[in-house]
């Protein structure tokens, strides 16, 4: 507990340095106020024949001797005889700072020889020794304050040490930001003796003390509750502030991560935002070539009305969606479902509109492969309903053929007429089983001679190839064989030879190879490499890099755009791969190489070369 | 109608699939094996058996499953030669009864249909397999897989 210093100016000059030990504190509002107090003090102490010690800042030390002299204090003198001794307080603060904390050693080492001087340099031994510093409010106003407290424990230790009276002081406006923690009242603590500013110091009675201190303790209350309304206010800014930007963050990522297109259009429909996933998804480069346009003129034409309808719908307030074709900057096409959403002011107009579009290509070029399989499926399913219809009637001429042939006494031109159409029917019976049976059993893996399987393909397409006078030379081992899945393989096979014969020329020439091989790509698995080579006209380098992509045909009207991309699919599903070579000009042609793994590759390898 | 019964009914000599032999039986007196055609579709059965008849089989069609089990309770046929799609008893079923009643005669099976091959897939398993021939079978091609397989 301290006890407010009250009227230090009504105790006689001496009396208060004459007690043993003493360490007041004084705080002050005005500068000159507490300088003036201070002349009063140190011209009292050298008066009496003691000694003063100031560690004072420049400006104070400065106007203290112009105060000291105006009390007509010969300090010259008193200087002489280190009864008045001036140290700039912050010159010695630096001898004993260590990384901006008061060393304990270096701060006796500093101090304690000025106290002696001071001592012995007064005119009687009971003379007053009395010192002012205020290095403590320099570290303070540093910002330094558990320094501070520390350099007044480190006084209190020297005070301990020797007998002599110290005062400190601080402007109380130092402690004006000091609400959260107890550093002054530990200030307070370090001290004897605590003088409130000198608005509270020249009291007269003490009713008016009571009067002041309820006044104070009024005024504090008043100033606790506006601090805590103050801070309750902030703390709820700064919650809301922090849950606006949170949630500012989390739609920034939602839009920045989602593999949507997302762009903000103006109520006219001009682009204000493209989402970064968007640029990406429309292949924008350079965002503010965009930004500020017409949204509607990026989609062809005949997609407009349903644009503008979609936005229309959105500015009324409700929801415009669509689906449409828009190609990017790039030129890649894209087919996109839109949904356009408004967004209101606080005043409930239509401020923007948000254009959410999800790039619907792959999913669409997806659906059409389905409908694809599905129509290839149900081809299948009719083939075979064709060849289980064909195969009897096929059975039945071909029966009645023999035995009109084989009756006697037939005439011998119509004998050969019979034969020539038993050797037809045969043809028929036999195109009809390889072609219609083509999807029969592609469900399991066997053993297939390659041979074989290579010669029923060609057999297909025998007509088709005589017809353009295309000659095939086949080159298979005749023992080679393969575990796979053979309706898969033969229409691979067929897909590439039908190829190989489209692209040829009347008179043209195929070569097809199969041998076994080593695919070193894959680790060094074993299996068969077939290589299909036609002299046709070759690609063009813009075909060659889309044959693979479904849907994409060079023969409109009777190609299906998938059979590559299918055999490329088959392939690679079983671990195979499939590519190509192939050049314009003179000599032009096409080679297509696939690898087919065989499951069991010793057996390809211990099967005899030939026979 | 006149000429495919004509053709039908012409038969070829029995020597050509049975050479006789001077020192054995006279040919009248060679057994012909008796074949039996089950073919729902007429004129297969009847042309199959009109081949076989005019190659040195003695061959009956019939057209349905159950009257191929009620010919097969009566006489006893050396071969039985059936589709397997039967709108009644299917040629496995009737193959079966063959197998059951008359172990010696010899079943072949044949068929367009797509789904034979697991049926018989299946017999096989049960230890039963037949052979079969793939529709549609050439006449020179059946005469070839019924000769005797010596």
């Amino acid at each position: 507990m301290h006890k407010l210093y009250m009227g230090n100016r009504q105790k006689a000059p001496g009396q208060q340095f004459i007690t043993p030990s003493s360490h007041s504190v004084q705080f002050y509002e005005d500068p000159e106020v507490f300088l003036e107090q201070l002349a009063g003090f140190a011209g009292a102490a050298v008066g009496a024949g003691g000694c003063y010690l100031v560690l004072a800042t420049a400006e104070h030390r400065c106007s203290l001797q112009q105060r000291l002299a105006r009390r007509a204090i010969d300090l010259r003198m008193a200087a002489a005889g280190n009864r008045f001794i001036a140290l700039d307080a912050r010159e010695v603060l630096t001898t004993f700072m260590v990384e901006g904390w008061p060393n304990r050693e270096r701060f006796f080492a500093s101090l304690e020889p000025q106290l002696l001087r001071a001592r012995s340099a007064r005119l009687r031994p009971d003379a007053p020794l009395s010192a002012f510093g205020e290095m403590v409010a320099l570290l303070w106003e540093d910002g330094h304050r558990e320094a501070a407290v520390h350099l007044e424990q480190l006084w209190n230790e020297l005070l301990g040490r020797h007998s002599f009276s110290l005062l400190c002081a601080y402007p109380i406006a130092c402690f004006a930001h000091d609400s959260r923690d107890d550093l002054f009242a530990r200030v307070c603590r370090e001290h004897t003796e605590v003088m409130p500013t000198e608005g509270y110091t020249a009291l007269q009675s003490d009713a008016e003390r009571l009067r002041l201190v309820s006044t104070l303790q009024q005024e504090a209350a008043v100033v606790r509750a506006v601090v805590e309304e103050r801070e309750r206010a902030i703390a709820q800014r700064r919650h809301a502030e922090e849950k606006l930007w949170r949630s500012e963050e989390f739609v920034r990522r939602i839009i920045e991560s989602g593999v949507d297109c997302v762009m903000i259009l103006d109520p006219q429909g001009r682009l204000e935002y493209i989402s970064p996933s968007g640029q990406q998804a429309l292949e924008i480069s350079n965002l503010s070539n965009f930004l500020g346009r017409s949204w509607v003129e990026f989609w062809k034409d005949e997609d407009r009305p349903r644009v503008e309808a979609a936005l229309a719908a959105a500015r009324a307030g409700g929801i415009g969606s669509f689906q449409g074709d828009c190609s990017t900057p790039q030129g890649t096409r894209k087919f996109w479902d839109e949904r356009i959403t408004p967004v209101r002011g606080n005043d409930g107009q239509v401020e923007q509109l948000i254009a959410v579009a999800r790039d619907l290509t792959e999913l669409r070029q997806a659906q059409q492969i389905a409908v694809q399989a599905e129509k290839l499926a149900a081809a299948g399913r009719m083939a075979a309903t064709i060849a289980h219809e064909i195969n009897n009637p096929l059975e039945a001429v071909t029966n009645f053929i023999y035995l009109a042939r084989t009756t006697p006494d037939m005439p011998e031109e119509a004998a050969r007429h019979l034969e020539v159409a038993d050797r037809e029917l045969t043809r028929v019976a036999q195109i009809a089983q390889k072609t219609l049976g083509f999807y029969r059993d592609t469900s399991k893996d066997k053993w297939l001679h390659v041979r074989e399987l290579v010669e029923d393909v060609l057999l297909i397409y025998e007509r088709k190839m005589r017809n353009k006078q295309i000659t095939a030379e086949v080159s298979v081992d005749p023992e080679l064989r393969i575990y796979f899945k053979q309706g898969e393989l033969r229409q691979v096979l067929s897909n590439l030879l039908v190829n190989a014969i489209d692209a040829c020329a009347s008179g043209g020439r195929i070569w097809l190879r199969a041998h076994a091989s080593t695919d070193w790509s894959e680790g060094g698995e074993d299996g068969v490499r077939f290589t299909i080579a036609d002299n046709g006209a070759g690609m063009s380098p813009e075909v060659q890099k889309r044959i693979f992509v479904p849907f994409f045909t060079t023969k409109a009207n009777v190609g299906t755009g998938i059979g590559l991309w299918v055999s490329k699919s088959l392939l690679e599903q079983h671990g195979g791969s499939l590519r190509f070579r192939s050049r314009q000009g003179s000599p032009s042609g096409t080679v297509m190489s696939f690898f087919v793994p065989g499951n069991a590759n010793l057996q390809v390898h211990e099967l005899p070369r030939s026979a | 109608m006149a000429f495919l019964s004509r053709l039908l009914a012409a038969r070829a000599p029995a020597r050509e699939a049975f050479p006789s032999f001077s020192d054995g039986p006279p040919v009248s007196a060679v057994r012909r094996p008796h074949v039996l055609v089950v073919d729902d579709e007429t004129l297969i059965a009847d042309s199959v058996a009109a081949i076989l008849n005019r190659n040195g089989y003695d061959a009956v069609a019939r057209y349905s499953g159950l009257a191929a089990i009620e010919y097969l309770e009566k006489k006893r046929p050396d071969i039985v030669v059936t589709d397997v799609m039967l709108p009644d008893l299917d040629g496995v079923h009737v193959a079966l009864t063959v197998r059951k009643v008359l172990p010696q005669t010899r079943v072949v099976l044949f068929s367009g249909h797509v789904s034979t091959t697991q049926l018989l897939e299946l017999n096989s398993a049960a230890a039963n397999s037949f052979e079969l021939l793939s529709k549609p079978v050439h006449p020179a091609q059946l005469l070839k897989a019924l000769q005797p397989a010596d």
